[in-house]
């Protein structure tokens, strides 16, 4: 019909019309730029740190250890601790999220998004700022230091930061609220009814936790740990301020090849595997997901 | 108030309309007329294509194939907003960002009237449907039959020639129902202005329209006044949709000046009119209304049965008894005190008079 | 037992609360607290306040800050809101393109995001001599990541809002341009608003992007503080945390009150 094409034509153009501006400006300041660092990565650097157009696969050899000078473990060792990182913040926070999601869906109803926001709000102070207030609450003479010294984890006079245990403490109260909103939008649905049956069945503690609201949470779960896993593995701000010279993350070594090192293919490439190793970790969350569907229906 | 801009009986034709989404064939071939004035009613099941009907006569969306012509012009050329047809829809589709006022000045504003003769039109619409303590008052404050009588006059105030209503009962509770279904037939009959009302629920269908539609898969299957698609549905899907009904399947006999149907319960005879001309020893299908069943005493009279009462179902005004003769079942219902004193393994003599026996087209 | 928690959880629940408030606490108490170092409480002043207001460094920080979240707010709020009234109108097939497109900016971790700026303005610099590092290639750059939020909370409202509305408008005889305008338009405000708070506080916090984009000149209050941690603590930054703080309170508040069951429900995108 005549009008019918006609009018699917205008929608069609004014649609894409709207779309255009914002597609258009990502792809130019989103996907030109990680294009740039992919085939940046593949280039030489020159004795004053420029871009030297020579192709090379140089600068992955290094980032996987063989370097000039033979083998040395420090890069791949720096890629493994922020994984580890990132693992342990995703554990750390999963752990913390769930007593929190439950309390918050427990609340009266009209208090509950009060109790969202509560959570979320410290989230919303600059990061900066809480890592700072993190060098001042683990200073020597605080009273975390103190306790610590007290029960001998610490040498008397030094204070929890800087060091790994800083850096994780840190690293929870950063990422928490990623992981509380997924968690807590799946423990509101949760389906109270599964928990009672198991418990009429004989099932307490962690067998009920396990079999019955387990896997109602998962949902959540796994989309929070993707949530927390992809920001904490790339952080660079918390090891730089809270950590020492021995907890150097992906991050960190990235800043450097930006900065003083000025070794830009060499931090292309690392961008460019942190970049895989993101991609690789979205494709294992959506196939965990994929087979839970599967295993639903 | 509502003009009339020609004389002709015929104002709405709806001809070989198509529409399919994808490989699905929502509407097939749909030809209807509707008379100007009229409350037509498009009943059937979900999904039986009649909302899709409705948008197509909206202007909501537009046919594959086939034509809508309005007072003999062809409505194609024509988009949702151009059309003087207006919609009640079935969440009621209220701007909830307006006040109620707002809700059912918004078509004139649109069309640009002068705002002096909004507010006189508003008012008088509002005054209509009796809303007009509800003006300042915004949709989420409002109930479910409150909010029907808004869309009502938001549709209303521009005057439509036609009025489509897209099961504007659905979210109004059901002892509300009965009230708002009187109220807008009566509304109806007092503007005159054409209804197009979309329903799956037949006793609305035929409480309050002029005519029916029965609609099924795409395509519909009957057209009449409320007591002819109950009384001589025409099709299978027909008998079965509106009340409770027997379908029997058989052969058409013919001999000594009288036709016969030969099925499993025996050689049942049927009226002459309604016997149809098929050809003889064809396979035929008969309704028989479960009401229109009758006990008897004697059963040498034709078309008379024993059967044995295998289930009996109380509803109050009615009873439905589920009889089995032979290997056969038929339902069967009865009014009042009318076999109370039957339990389940009683014997039963009925009787199927012929002129209750419909042989169905289809 | 199933309407309450027990009494371990809800202890638990309390100490993490603390555990995410305590580092906001000690910022603020110290930023009225007399001693410049450590925790000790030397007693109530205001005089850092006054210090931070009459350091020209924290001005112009906070001009670059305001000027940098306002424009960078305004462009990525029409750009995400074009995208989102384009997005909710799109094909399935299409659909899902676009949302890959706008997931990308969200994954990405802002160091690669912030790298891989300054690579691309450098290349675009040797060959056409345009953008050199300062508050243009800083907004440009802040554009970027707030587009896809905006874009996501513009397009739950849309999406949330009953079609038939639209339709109605249709039908009651407003033009495609009146339906956007007195409908369509009208229904997203609350989104958009929301869209917008949210682009402006991310704006304004934003450190690592910034770090890597910005130019002499062109310093942010994020990048203040964190050079004055890095050369050695000076108590104004307590007072300029405090203020940060509570401008980001201010704007979530809003922003809650405005969406905020909307953006719980669709915040798992994966």
């Amino acid at each position: 019909m005549n009008t019918d094409s006609k009018r699917r034509e205008r929608s069609a153009l004014s649609t894409i019309l709207s779309l255009l501006p914002g597609t258009t400006w990502l792809c130019l300041f989103m996907l030109a730029p990680l294009l740039v660092i992919v085939l940046i990565s593949f280039c030489t650097r020159g004795d004053y740190g420029q871009v030297e157009h020579v192709f090379t696969f140089e600068n992955y050899k290094r980032v996987a250890g063989y370097g000039t000078f033979g083998f040395d473990s420090v890069y791949p060792i720096i890629l493994l601790r922020s994984i580890w990182l990132g693992a342990c913040t995703v554990l750390l926070t999963a752990i913390a999220a769930l007593p929190l999601a439950f309390v918050i869906s427990k609340l009266p109803g009209k208090f509950r998004l009060l109790g969202l926001i509560i959570v979320v709000i410290p989230f919303w102070s600059n990061l900066l700022v809480r890592t700072f207030a993190w060098q001042m609450l683990l200073a020597p003479d605080s009273t975390l230091s103190r306790f610590a010294q007290w029960l001998h984890l610490v040498p008397s006079g030094t204070g929890l930061y800087p060091g790994s245990l800083a850096i994780y403490l840190c690293m929870v109260c950063d990422y928490l609220p990623f992981m509380i909103l997924p968690v807590y939008a799946s423990v509101e649905k949760l389906d109270w009814s599964l928990a009672e049956a198991a418990m009429d069945l004989g099932a307490r503690g962690w067998p009920l936790f396990r079999h019955a609201l387990l896997p109602q949470i998962r949902p959540g779960l796994l989309a929070g740990s993707a949530l927390v896993f992809l920001p904490a593995t790339g952080q660079f701000l918390i090891p730089d301020l809270l950590g020492g010279a021995k907890t150097v993350m992906l991050g960190n070594l990235l800043q450097q090849q930006f900065g003083q090192s000025r070794d830009w293919p060499f931090g292309s490439a690392i961008a460019t595997l942190a970049l895989l190793l993101l991609g690789a970790f979205l494709v294992l969350v959506r196939i965990v997901q994929g087979n839970r569907k599967v295993e639903c229906e | 108030m509502y003009s009339l801009l020609l004389n002709e009986t015929v104002f709405l034709r709806i001809e070989g309309l198509r529409r399919n989404y994808g490989s699905v064939l929502a509407l097939n071939s749909i030809d209807l007329t509707i008379q100007r004035g009229e409350f037509f009613s498009l009943l059937g099941p979900s999904g039986c294509g009649k909302t899709t009907l409705l948008r197509l006569i909206a202007g909501l969306d537009y046919p594959d194939a086939g034509q809508i012509l309005l007072n003999g012009a062809d409505l194609a050329t024509q988009s949702a907003d151009k059309r003087p047809i207006n919609t009640v829809f079935q969440t009621y589709a209220l701007f909830p960002h307006l006040t109620i006022y707002g809700n059912v000045a918004f078509g004139l504003r649109m069309r640009g009237v002068h705002k002096a003769e909004i507010k006189e039109r508003v008012d008088r619409v509002m005054k209509l449907v009796e809303i007009e303590s509800l003006a300042s008052r915004k949709p989420n404050q409002l109930s479910g039959g409150q909010k029907q009588r808004v869309a009502l006059a938001r549709a209303l105030v521009n005057e439509p020639q036609i009025l489509l209503l897209d099961e504007p009962m659905a979210a109004i509770d059901l002892r509300l129902r009965k009230q708002l279904q009187t109220d807008l037939r009566a509304l109806q009959q007092r503007l005159g202005i054409t209804f197009i009302y979309v329903t799956h629920d037949q006793e609305e269908a035929l409480l309050m329209s002029d005519r029916v539609a029965v609609m099924n898969a795409g395509r519909i299957e009957q057209i009449g006044a409320p007591r002819d698609i109950y009384e001589r549905p025409q099709t299978e899907f027909v008998a079965g949709f509106l009340g409770s009904s027997n379908v029997l399947r058989g052969r058409r006999i013919h001999c000594n000046n009288q036709t016969f149907l030969e099925c499993a319960l025996g050689r049942l005879q049927l009226d002459l009119s309604s016997a149809g001309n098929n050809q003889n020893d064809a396979p035929i299908a008969v309704s028989i209304r479960a009401e229109q069943i009758q006990f008897t005493r004697n059963t040498t009279q034709p078309n008379s049965f024993t059967g044995k009462v295998t289930r009996i179902d109380y509803h109050g005004a009615i009873t439905n008894l589920l009889l089995q003769i032979g290997n056969n079942k038929l339902l069967m219902s009865t009014k009042g005190n009318e076999g109370a004193e039957l339990r389940t393994g009683f014997e039963v003599k009925v009787h199927l008079p012929s002129d209750a026996l419909r042989v169905l087209t289809r | 037992m199933n309407n309450r928690s027990s009494l371990f959880t809800r202890a638990a629940a309390l100490l993490l609360v603390l555990f995410l408030y305590a580092p906001l606490i000690i910022v603020i108490k110290n930023s009225f607290n007399e001693a410049p170092f450590g925790l000790e409480w030397k007693g109530f002043t205001l005089k850092w306040y006054v210090k931070l207001w009459n350091d020209d460094l924290a001005r112009s920080a906070l001009k670059n800050s305001a000027l940098l979240a306002i424009v960078s707010t305004t462009v990525s709020t029409i750009l995400g809101t074009l995208l989102a009234l384009g997005w909710s109108r799109a094909s399935a097939r299409w659909s899902k393109w676009i949302s890959g497109l706008l997931y990308i900016p969200v994954c990405v971790p802002d160091i690669v995001m912030g790298v891989s700026l300054l690579l691309f303005y450098s290349m675009v610099r040797q060959w056409l001599g345009i953008f050199q590092l300062g508050l243009l290639t800083m907004i440009l750059a802040h554009v970027t990541f707030q587009l896809p939020f905006v874009a996501l909370v513009v397009r739950a409202r849309l999406t949330g809002t009953d079609p038939a509305i639209v339709e109605a408008a249709e039908d009651l005889g407003a033009n495609p341009w009146q339906r956007f305008l007195y409908v369509t338009f009208p229904l997203a405000v609350p989104g958009i608003a929301a869209g917008a708070l949210l682009a402006f506080t991310l704006s304004l916090d934003d450190f690592v992007v910034s770090f890597f984009t910005s130019g002499p000149g062109s310093t942010t209050l994020p990048i203040l503080i964190y050079s004055s941690i890095k050369r050695g603590l000076s108590p104004e930054i307590n007072a300029l945390s405090t203020l940060l703080i509570a401008a980001s309170v201010i704007g979530t508040v809003f922003m809650a009150l405005l969406e905020g069951e909307k953006l719980v429900k669709n915040s798992t995108p994966v």
